[in-house]
């Protein structure tokens, strides 16, 4: 219907401008205006003017400030940009309207409040309706007060939302109180408010439909999706249909551990096996990754082996073929049941069995047994030429006193000795924490050499471990990396700091980048108004 | 693929070309029509908006002919006063401002011989030294209007030249050319 009244009102404005016909203070207007001019008291116009506040322009930037902030402390980045660009081309489209019709202020009827340039369309009335309706689709979630709308809903269900009441009854007071003082005419609020309210519900359900980025105040990581509602069933038709395995619940599961995925636990109908485990990826999750990557690149060079991944299916193939070829090399992972399609090249489930009874290692103390198991991972690791690339607490699960590796994503085929190094501190580090270091090193001597134990921490600091190991180390206060390093033969840090062409253009763009967006912030604010 | 994604592509789809149309049109429109609120003595809806601007002025202050040389810059016009800039290629930016308001301040003025008929003109000068600064204005029943000259360089004949370029127009003028029984 918005976009139906959008396209009216252009209508109008390209009739006016082809005929050269200005709407300058038609027959209707001035009788209206007349005619409301003749309910005029002292009160009232106190009360109007009062009223003439909510359309101020600085009342209206600093609602959309506030409105802004809170949409980005809640990590709504997509909102944000698309409520800052429908403010942008609010102002810009307004004021170029304004001075190609150039309609003067109603005449014959004093003016008794403010205003500012010319009349059509209303200025204000475009600046309130857009923040209202920036403010419904930013922050109020679909429920009680924004029902939800579209051709999913059943008719019965789809009755006005409150939000539409509220923001129709302010947005009619503001209108009456405008052409009560005269500042407008008639037609001008009528085109102001549909103008206010069109661009950003337009641009609302094309850019950030509500059923594919829900407003929600429980707080999540952004790499956790909801898997509730129509994804759940979608979830489960997919898992039917492509894998086919009946799935009576989908579960999220040990999502504190999993930073670019959703972990879920999927419910099978039978019981051998009673249950599957899931990993969502989504289009979020590549992006994620890809700013992840980015920003790795550009402050410590590229390591080796981030590159990014073209697409989701990319993602997740990879991790099946991972998967597969490390189970094929005897390594201990969970059997992998292939991946299903959920929504083309946007989201896909890998499927791999449930380790039923398997705890995190770091929930548990180690004895001499587990520790030499998972240094075994590790040679077995290299010597079938591949590297995991993300070991942490959270990737190294015990079942029955035996090591199994999980999360594969970022695994590598043919990595370089650099890279096989840092796995091994990694691991030896994760097996510390929970034992202890001597233990760890004595123990790893059997299977390592001591050149290789010295460059596995010469190669190890800070960017190389995960954020979940740095952060469990610095918990445990044992400083275990110092401890190691001790214990290991002497060696040269190895500098991982590389630059390349590819790194210092990649820095330049990204500066030049942010200089250009916020010289467009600058230049926008201060020249999209032409009056 | 679920049918809403379906759904939300062929809209979005439909609608970016007539979005894209729309913004290239609408920007062509933008660099035309940005000479259609100079405040022309012939300009009548930007004379109309600038007499409401001061409702009791009697005279509105306008762009009788721009010399070579010179350029319109901006407008702003609200309730209480209006406010246009001129351009000097010799001068620098905004080498005079213009501003219509209800009353102003001649205290620190010299009053001199007005060459605009019906009105009151005062001078100030700031500074001739290496760049000429001043204040121009004229009072007249109801309003008055200030001409703030500051040029980035002495020049008598530039000073003449926007006393050239820069006339009134009655209020009753303004509203016969607006075919208004008043204003």
């Amino acid at each position: 219907m918005w976009a139906a009244l959008a396209g009216a009102v252009l209508l109008f404005w390209f009739v006016l401008f082809l005929t050269g016909r200005r709407p300058s203070a038609d027959l209707v207007d001035r009788a209206i205006l007349r005619e409301v001019a003749e309910w005029r008291t002292p009160s009232l116009t106190r009360f109007m003017r009062g009223v003439q506040w909510l359309g101020d322009e600085r009342v209206l930037l600093a609602v959309s400030a506030v409105v802004l902030t809170v949409a980005a402390a809640f990590r709504r980045f997509r909102h944000v940009l698309v409520f800052g660009g429908c403010a942008l081309f609010a102002i810009w489209l307004t004021s170029l309207v304004q001075i190609v019709l150039a309609r003067p202020r109603p005449v014959n009827v004093p003016i008794l409040g403010e205003w500012d340039g010319f009349s059509h369309p209303s200025r204000p009335m475009v600046g309130f309706g857009l923040t209202l309706v920036g403010i419904a689709y930013t922050l109020v979630p679909q429920g009680r007060w924004r029902v939800a709308r579209g051709a999913e809903v059943p008719p019965e269900q789809q009755r006005m939302s409150a939000i539409v009441w509220v923001i129709g009854a302010l947005l009619l007071l503001l209108g009456f109180a405008q052409i009560y003082l005269a500042v407008e005419n008639p037609t001008d609020v009528l085109v102001g408010a549909i103008v206010g309210v069109a661009i950003p519900t337009v641009a609302f359900r094309l850019l950030a439909p509500a059923e594919v980025f829900p407003i929600t105040y429980r707080r999540q990581r952004t790499a956790h999706v909801d898997v509730g509602g129509r994804r759940g069933e979608a979830i489960c038709r997919a898992l039917t249909e492509q894998l086919g395995l009946e799935v009576v619940s989908v579960e999220p599961f040990a999502l504190e551990g999993s930073w670019g995925s959703t972990p879920l636990l999927l419910k099978l109908a039978t019981d051998d096996p009673p249950a599957l485990f899931g990993k969502l990826y989504t289009a979020t999750h590549l992006r994620s990754d890809r700013w992840y990557k980015l920003g790795r690149t550009l402050l410590y060079g590229r390591l080796e082996d981030e590159a990014t991944y073209s697409s989701v299916r990319r993602l997740v193939e990879y991790e099946d073929y991972l998967l597969r070829l490390m189970g094929a090399h005897g390594l201990p992972v969970a059997e992998c049941y292939g991946f299903v399609e959920i929504t083309p090249e946007r989201e896909y489930l890998i499927v791999t069995e449930f380790l039923q009874g398997a705890v995190e290692i770091g929930d548990v103390r180690i004895d001499e047994s587990v520790i030499d198991d998972g240094l075994a991972v590790v040679r077995r690791l290299w010597d079938a030429g591949l590297a995991h690339r993300d070991i942490k607490p959270a990737n190294v699960l015990l079942r029955n006193g035996k090591v199994f590796l999980v999360d594969l994503a970022f695994a590598e085929v043919r990595p370089s000795p650099w890279r096989q190094a840092v796995d091994l501190a990694n691991m030896m580090l994760v097996l510390a924490l929970s034992s202890d270091p001597h233990l760890v090193y004595a123990r790893a001597r059997l299977l390592f050499s001591d050149a290789e134990l010295a460059e596995a921490f010469a190669a190890t600091r800070g960017v190389t471990m995960p954020a979940q190991l740095r952060a469990r180390l610095r918990e445990d206060g044992r400083d275990c990396l110092r401890r190691m390093r001790e214990l290991a033969p002497d060696r040269p840090p190895i500098r991982i700091q590389h630059w390349s062409l590819r790194r210092l253009g990649l820095s330049a763009a990204v500066l030049a980048g942010a200089a250009l967006a916020l010289l467009g912030v600058f230049n926008a604010m201060g020249d999209i108004r032409v009056l | 693929m679920s049918s809403s994604h379906r759904e939300l592509r062929r809209r979005r789809c439909r609608l970016l070309p007539l979005g894209l149309v729309g913004l290239v049109v609408l920007s062509g429109c933008a660099t035309r029509y940005k000479s259609n609120v100079v405040p022309d003595c012939r300009n009548t809806e930007t004379l109309v908006l600038m007499a409401q601007s001061v409702p009791t002025a009697q005279r509105v202050p306008c762009i009788q002919s721009v010399p070579a040389g010179w350029t319109f810059e901006t407008i702003d016009i609200r309730d209480g006063h209006s406010f246009f800039a001129l351009d000097s290629d010799r001068a620098g930016d905004r080498a005079v401002r213009v501003t219509l308001r209800r009353s102003c301040d001649v205290s620190s003025a010299t009053e001199i011989v007005s060459d605009e008929p019906g009105t009151r003109r005062y001078e100030r000068v700031e500074s001739v030294l290496r760049a000429y600064r001043g204040v121009r204005t004229y009072q007249f029943p109801g309003g008055c209007v200030t001409y703030r000259f500051d040029f980035e360089r002495r020049g008598l004949a530039l000073v003449n030249e926007v006393s050239l370029a820069i006339g009134f127009v009655t209020r009753q003028e303004v509203a016969r050319q607006a075919r208004l029984p008043s204003l």
